[in-house]
């Protein structure tokens, strides 16, 4: 197969898998256009924010439809891209494709699971495996994760990152002089800003410095980690002349959620979150004029999603939804004729999980359905 | 064996059946949202866990007036949050990560209040009746009974409460409901796992015969270390050419699978037996240990 990205990008959102060797050039390739971006990105508003996405491919697609497809919509992903969910490998390859496709248009954060480590244990190693025979994929891409920038910055007043802020970083500059290009440590300033949390009302244990000012760092119970109140948030803003914070990784029912006084927000992209959870989702869509306004939604359609065995690669629904151009009245029409989505909440499997019974993946259908009823 | 007379109940969230004087029901909600975390928050002594399926229940009643219902607030009410309860259990780079950050460290003493940030439960489920309570048994379940392949009634399983502890493993307390012609099993299991340090399974099964006159509840906690159950994972062939030492790790998110690997390296018999969930206590991780309560409640009027 030639190369072509236009032909890839049309084949993944068919979702389709690439061969490997084409996912190692493409990984090749975005290397050497992210070895060329700083730390910290620059981007132009308007744009559009994601949160985590965790793999689940259709919900992408939803995003795509809701959102606007690329390039006409600009987009910032904050990272989350694998893991959890059942298509990682064609959620990280289509937003892999999508940015070397358009890179003024498509800016990838780096989020806590773009690391060897997690997705060993969280599932896009196993995905890997299962779906190519073989671990080189994940090599690829967990190589490619270590280009991935840490942050971005949207016309100088909205500071976005996967996690929060950390106690070593009080300028944007500081982050600037980073060397990135490395797996996540365990420790320092690019741990934290990929894992850190707001928390808005933190119970200090009572005693301890600061315990009045609920607004500090603090050192999370788990012996690791940091969380950061208002206090933190403000000095942030103040001594980098920003406005508003704004990052992705914690799982909210709504699908965002507003803290400290407007000061930080968090967006969620993942919606019935490990197809189980039953939240809802948005993308922060920031206008001209910086005016923020979260696009809330829930999972796609069933109908929406190809269940393989019936018409694996086929899915000519989805081929429906897929625009010839920036023709968003079509896309207005095909949603408004969308049934809502009852959504499956609290239930051990994936509702979809027959999919993986293709791949003879332990997580599968029939089998394991009878043997799990049959629990002792 | 034709099956006994019985009614199954599906209303909306609520599914559930009716058999042999019993009712059983599920309901199966999303997550709480903003409002009802915050009342949420108010209620209990620890944070709230990431999922908090706090309108999710099981709840099973006899007609002589036995109500036993199993719900995340009252299991979340039996988390540590004691001052020394975070002296349990840390994540696997907290030495390391104390040592590099003591530069932070001198100026960040703020650690936020100690709670069993794993949210290990003891929960057995809240007999609603006053009338009835658990009593020491000789009584067992009958596994054999289990065994065989009866047709099933009715099926179910739901989530309480889940947390990925950021990451650093798992903390899901779940149930399983299997009705079948002649008995019914409940399965509550608190499930944990903190990668590279250990894991824990805390299982409580009601199981009742239809016929017999009492109910017997079964209470085992297991603890084990990270790396006895990571060896029992099954090994790369030797052509299998895996790049820089990885590997599949994601059995170690199936409590199945851990449950029955623990079952399997751990002790084949309890090394503790107390005689009531009320001598329970909370206590550290001590890995191979296999504690077991058996109790039972009288179901006749």
């Amino acid at each position: 197969m030639s190369w072509d990205l236009d032909v890839f990008i049309e084949r993944l959102y068919r979702k389709q898998l690439l061969s490997e060797n084409i996912v190692r050039e493409l990984c090749e390739k975005t290397k050497e256009l992210l070895v060329k971006e700083g730390n910290v990105s620059q981007v132009s508003a308007p744009v559009t924010l994601v949160g985590d996405v965790h793999g689940q491919f259709f919900d992408v697609l939803e995003i795509f439809k809701i959102g606007g497809w690329a390039p006409f919509t600009n987009y910032v992903f904050l990272g989350d891209y694998v893991d959890r969910g059942y298509y990682s490998v064609e959620t990280i390859t289509l937003l892999t494709c999508l940015k070397l496709r358009w890179p003024d248009r498509v800016t990838l954060v780096r989020g806590n699971h773009e690391s060897r480590a997690v997705t060993q244990t969280y599932g896009f190693y196993t995905e890997c495996m299962r779906k190519y025979g073989n671990a080189n994929v994940w090599t690829y891409f967990t190589d490619l994760f270590d280009y991935l920038v840490l942050s971005v910055v949207i016309d100088d007043s909205i500071f976005c990152v996967h996690g929060g802020l950390s106690p070593s970083i009080h300028t944007v500059d500081q982050i600037r002089v980073l060397d990135r290009f490395r797996e996540i440590p365990h420790e320092g300033a690019m741990a934290d800003l990929v894992w850190s949390d707001p928390v808005s009302t933190p119970t200090f244990q009572p005693g301890g410095i600061g315990s009045d000012e609920k607004g500090d760092f603090a050192i999370s119970p788990r012996g690791a980690g940091y969380i950061f109140g208002k206090e933190v948030t403000k000095k942030f803003l103040e001594v980098n002349g920003m406005g508003h914070i704004c990052r992705a990784h914690q799982l909210c029912m709504e699908g965002y959620q507003i803290l400290f006084d407007d000061m930080l927000s968090t967006v969620w992209s993942a919606p019935n979150y490990c197809y189980r959870a039953g939240n809802m989702a948005s993308v922060l869509q920031i206008g001209p004029d910086l005016q923020r306004y979260f696009n809330v939604f829930g999972p796609c359609p069933d109908q929406d999603r190809n269940i393989p065995g019936r018409d694996r690669g086929t899915d000519g629904d989805l081929t429906a939804h897929y625009p010839d151009g920036n023709d968003d009245s079509s896309l207005g029409v095909l949603r408004k004729k969308k049934a809502p989505k009852k959504i499956v909440s609290g239930s051990l499997r994936d509702p979809f999980d027959v999919d993986d019974s293709q791949y003879g993946g332990s997580v599968g259908g029939g089998m394991t359905k009878v043997v799990a009823e049959y629990f002792l | 064996m034709t099956n006994p007379p019985h009614t199954l109940i599906s209303n909306g969230p609520e599914k559930g059946i009716n058999l042999h004087g019993w009712t059983i029901t599920t309901c199966k909600t999303a997550i709480f949202n903003c409002g009802e975390l915050e009342r949420a928050s108010q209620e209990l002594a620890v944070p709230n866990p990431e999922m908090l399926f706090g309108n999710n229940h099981l709840t099973m009643a006899h007609e002589s007036g036995l109500k036993i219902t199993f719900k995340a607030m009252d299991a979340l009410q039996r988390v540590d949050a004691s001052p020394n309860a975070a002296e349990g259990i840390k994540v696997a780079c907290a030495v390391h990560w104390a040592k590099n950050n003591a530069e932070a460290a001198e100026k960040i003493k703020d650690v936020i209040k100690p709670y069993d940030w794993t949210y290990t439960t003891d929960y057995t489920g809240t007999v609603e009746s006053a009338a009835q309570s658990f009593q020491t048994t000789r009584d067992t379940i009958n596994i054999e009974q289990l065994k065989r392949p009866d047709p099933i009634l009715f099926y179910d399983e739901l989530v309480l409460y889940e947390d990925e502890l950021a990451d650093n493993g798992t903390a899901m307390l779940s149930l399983r409901v299997r009705v079948m012609p002649t008995c019914f099993l409940i399965l509550l299991r608190f499930f944990l796992r903190v990668d590279d340090v250990l894991f824990r399974v805390n299982d409580t099964r009601l199981y009742h015969e239809f016929g017999t006159d009492h109910l017997v509840r079964e209470y085992t906690s297991r603890d084990e270390e990270y790396s006895r159950i990571r060896g029992k994972l099954p090994k790369a062939a030797p052509w299998d050419l895996r790049k820089q030492g990885a590997e599949d790790l994601s059995s170690l998110t199936d409590p199945n699978w851990v449950s029955a690997t623990m079952t399997a390296v751990g002790p084949s018999a309890p090394t503790t037996v107390l005689d009531s969930v009320a001598e329970l206590k909370p206590s550290l991780p001590s890995p191979g240990k296999y504690l077991l309560i058996r109790e039972s409640v009288k179901v006749t009027a």
